[in-house]
């Protein structure tokens, strides 16, 4: 048929059947069967400041036969691949929030027997931070491993500036002796500093009130934020109020980085390490940082993990690692990278560079200690790692998208239009009707 | 002279005629078919995708999903966040598009002047219309910034107070600013419509006595009124799918900014992406998509019913590509 003599009727047919192509096309890589898509080589959907390309090389040097695509890790893109059945061979996420989502979907591959199998991966040698990767269908922690952390902190952790807490007058913390939340307070008032409307030296560093903040301070209290079933949270509860109210008071009296007075560069970095902010909010992996800059090592120093109640329990909000999809075809090859990227040379890198703690025992020998700060921060750390807990979230709804909606609410609170009372009814409201969501989503 | 037709004739006629006609269509079939098909696969398909969606509970990760029929729109129309960033979205374009329209005609006739360097002004006017958006938008961001910015290092210079630009209900003035400052493209269209006012037309008012008011109200705006209600609804739909700016001018960069965006900022397509990518509720979020779609479908439709007796057109629309 030539296009001069083409019918309307036959145009349009033509335009239909691209258009079910198209459909057809994207319902057929939405069904693929498990292991659809590439025949040889990985797609890894991670960072490429952490698998970068020197990386690339020591593992084309060692695996010749397994290429591999570095995806940029993008959410949005990553959402749309798994959408399409088609999800990357791993992918890099945060264990001890994601874990229970990706796991209950069915979305991330039980690693349990090839760890029990792996040499580079020994159980006894695994740091329990790599438990935050296992999930049993109700609890987070136990059964089966859907990942393998690459490196991790405590992450309740902080660093303060010794200089300006000790000209400030401020309590200054121990390894042995962690600061109370309403300690930390008082001391931000004092070494925060004021000049012309402006605040030129914030004491605190910045906060937000996340599920994952608000649960560890809750954990120091022996008490949780989600119910036992994880269907709903509630923080109500005198320790729930308890927590938000700390998160008002800080903000009401600007004395860090808020949801009502952000911080411009987006983390606790840039106004640490120019003497604008008197603390950071991090854990052992920000030596790597501090590393970088010989002025910044003569101050920075390692704290605790602060306390809301009586009890020690200083837990990771990350436990940064990778999962490998369900879907892989490629699953024995994703899993020979991540027990190499996480515990193989890689790994002994990484550690030498204090960027964060090992996910092995046997590589914390290889952390830095040769400037005072290295050897502070290892000692404040080594009485750190006793107090490690999984604190177990919710497979129903992201944390990200509970965390949005308690920051939609709070400034109302942080601006005096809500009591804390208020300002805990709101928030329980909106995470327990996004969890609900889920909770349906799920035939729950 | 016989007139009468004789049946070869026609049998000879037919099919040369049919056969004009067959290369007529199939060259417009081929002309249109790249703007056809990409219709079809760009905009009739992901509407098609997004009324589905929209349709369940989906949360756009999860292998899992029902169907909830019309309970998304139900949720929507009863969510009052919704209605609220809707009203943004209706005082943004409220504020935006007379401002726009005005602004950028008062331009175009002071540039229409014949005065020294015309061209210079032209040029200089529309020049922030060619800045991209993310470049103009953080740029004005940095000078409104509370520390640092230019705008309080003035205020500071007379000794007032420095201002939260970026924080509170103030933020919706200055994504008002940011939204004014691609004036200049509106001026170029404006100064092409008054370029093809007749001369006639305005030299007989003036001989009929009108001044320089009365031409303007009785020739010129007449004459460019079709330009004016084409920008009208053009600028209109534009703002009212305001996102990049609004976005943008969140304290927090990227993606990651959206849960963070001011309140006063927060207009309907900030709203749409956070449900989309803070919430993952790609069901709700669907549903507000096809509600807006309306929305923009009922305000073009308006325009056009209430613009009908203040539009002057040269030729009639409706007689218009009639041979």
């Amino acid at each position: 048929m030539s296009i001069s003599t083409i019918s309307r009727r036959g145009f349009l047919g033509l335009a239909a059947g691209a258009v079910a192509a198209t459909a057809v096309g994207c319902s057929a890589s939405g069904g693929q069967a498990p292991g659809g898509g590439k025949a040889a080589g990985l797609q890894v959907m991670s960072q490429a400041n952490e698998i970068t390309d020197e990386v690339l090389a020591q593992w084309k040097s060692a695996h010749p036969d397994i290429p591999i695509t570095l995806i940029p890790y993008d959410v949005t893109r990553l959402n749309a691949m798994l959408a399409a059945g088609t999800p990357p061979d791993v992918v890099r996420d945060l264990g001890a929030v994601a874990t229970p989502y990706l796991a209950s979907k069915g979305l991330a591959l039980d690693l349990t027997d090839r760890v029990a199998k792996s040499t580079l991966l020994a159980e006894a040698d695994l740091f329990p931070i790599n438990d935050a990767w296992r999930w049993d269908g109700t609890t987070q922690g136990a059964g089966p491993r859907y990942g393998i952390v690459k490196d991790w902190s405590q992450d309740m952790m902080f660093w303060y500036n010794k200089d300006l807490w000790e000209e400030g007058g401020a309590t200054v913390p121990t390894a042995e002796k962690p600061l109370s939340y309403d300690l930390l307070l008082d001391n931000a008032e004092k070494l925060t500093v004021r000049s012309g409307g402006k605040t030129t030296q914030y004491g605190l560093f910045g906060t937000q009130p996340t599920v994952e903040w608000i649960s560890a301070m809750l954990a120091t209290a022996d008490a949780k934020l989600f119910s036992d079933d994880l269907k709903t949270a509630d923080f109500t509860s005198p320790e729930g109020q308890q927590a938000l109210k700390w998160f008002v008071d800080v903000a009401k009296a600007r004395v860090g980085y808020s949801l009502v007075d952000v911080n411009p560069d987006g983390w606790d970095w840039p106004p640490f390490s120019s003497g604008r902010s008197a603390s950071a909010q991090a854990g052992y992996w920000f030596g790597g940082q501090v590393s970088t800059e010989p002025k910044v090592a003569d101050f920075a120093r390692l704290a605790p993990a602060p306390l809301m109640g009586n009890t020690r329990v200083s837990p990771t909000i990350a436990a940064t690692g990778h999962w490998i999809s369900a879907k892989s075809k490629a699953q024995d090859e994703a899993f020979t990278f991540l027990e190499w990227f996480s515990a193989g040379d890689p790994a002994k890198e990484r550690a030498k560079t204090g960027w964060g703690l090992p996910a092995t025992k046997s590589l914390m020998t290889e952390l830095p200690k040769t400037k005072p700060y290295q050897v502070d921060a290892l000692k404040t750390q080594d009485s750190e790692i006793q107090y490690f807990k999984v604190i177990s979230f919710s497979p129903y709804a992201q944390t990200t998208a509970l965390n949005a909606a308690i920051s939609q609410i709070f400034p109302k609170a942080a601006k005096g239009d809500l009591s804390v009372g208020q300002l805990a009814d709101e928030v329980t409201a909106a995470v327990n009707k996004l969890l609900d969501e889920g909770v349906k989503r799920a035939g729950g | 002279v016989a007139t009468t037709t004789t049946a070869a004739q026609v049998e000879t006629r037919q099919p040369v005629r049919l056969r004009h006609r067959r290369t007529a269509s199939g060259a417009f079939y081929a002309f249109i078919s790249p703007w056809l098909i990409g219709t079809i696969l760009l905009t009739l398909f992901p509407l098609g995708y997004a009324l589905r969606v929209s349709l369940t509970n989906w949360d756009g990760i999860s292998p899992k999903f029902a169907w909830v029929g019309l309970q998304n729109y139900r949720d929507v129309l009863a969510d009052p966040t919704t209605w609220a960033s809707l009203g943004r979205t209706l005082l943004l374009a409220v504020i935006v598009v007379p401002l726009t329209i005005a602004g950028g005609l008062g331009l175009a006739l002071m540039v229409n002047q014949k005065v020294r360097g015309r061209s210079l002004y032209r040029t200089l006017i529309y020049l922030p219309a060619i800045v991209p958006a993310v470049a103009a938008t953080l740029t004005w961001k940095l000078l409104f910034d509370r520390d640092n910015g230019a705008i309080n290092g003035l205020l500071a210079l007379v000794g007032l107070p420095p201002v939260d630009w970026l924080a509170g209900n103030i933020v919706f003035v200055v994504l008002i600013v940011v939204m004014l400052w691609g004036i200049g493209g509106g001026m170029i269209i404006n100064l092409a419509a008054l370029q093809d006012v007749p001369t006639e037309l305005k030299e007989a008012a003036r001989l009929d006595g009108a001044g320089t008011s009365a031409i303007f109200r009785h020739v010129t705006l007449p004459v460019i009124s079709p330009i004016l209600l084409f920008q009208a609804i053009t600028v209109t739909i534009a703002v009212l799918q305001t996102f990049v700016p609004a976005l943008l001018l969140s304290p927090v960069s990227g993606p990651a900014g959206i849960t963070a965006v001011p309140q006063a900022n927060q207009v309907y397509m900030i709203s749409v992406y956070a449900q989309y990518f803070a919430y993952s509720r790609y069901g709700f979020a669907s549903a507000m998509l096809w509600l807006f779609f309306i929305v923009i479908l009922l305000i073009t439709f308006i325009f056009f019913k209430v613009s009908g007796r203040a539009v002057f057109y040269a030729v009639d629309p409706s007689q218009e590509g009639r041979g």
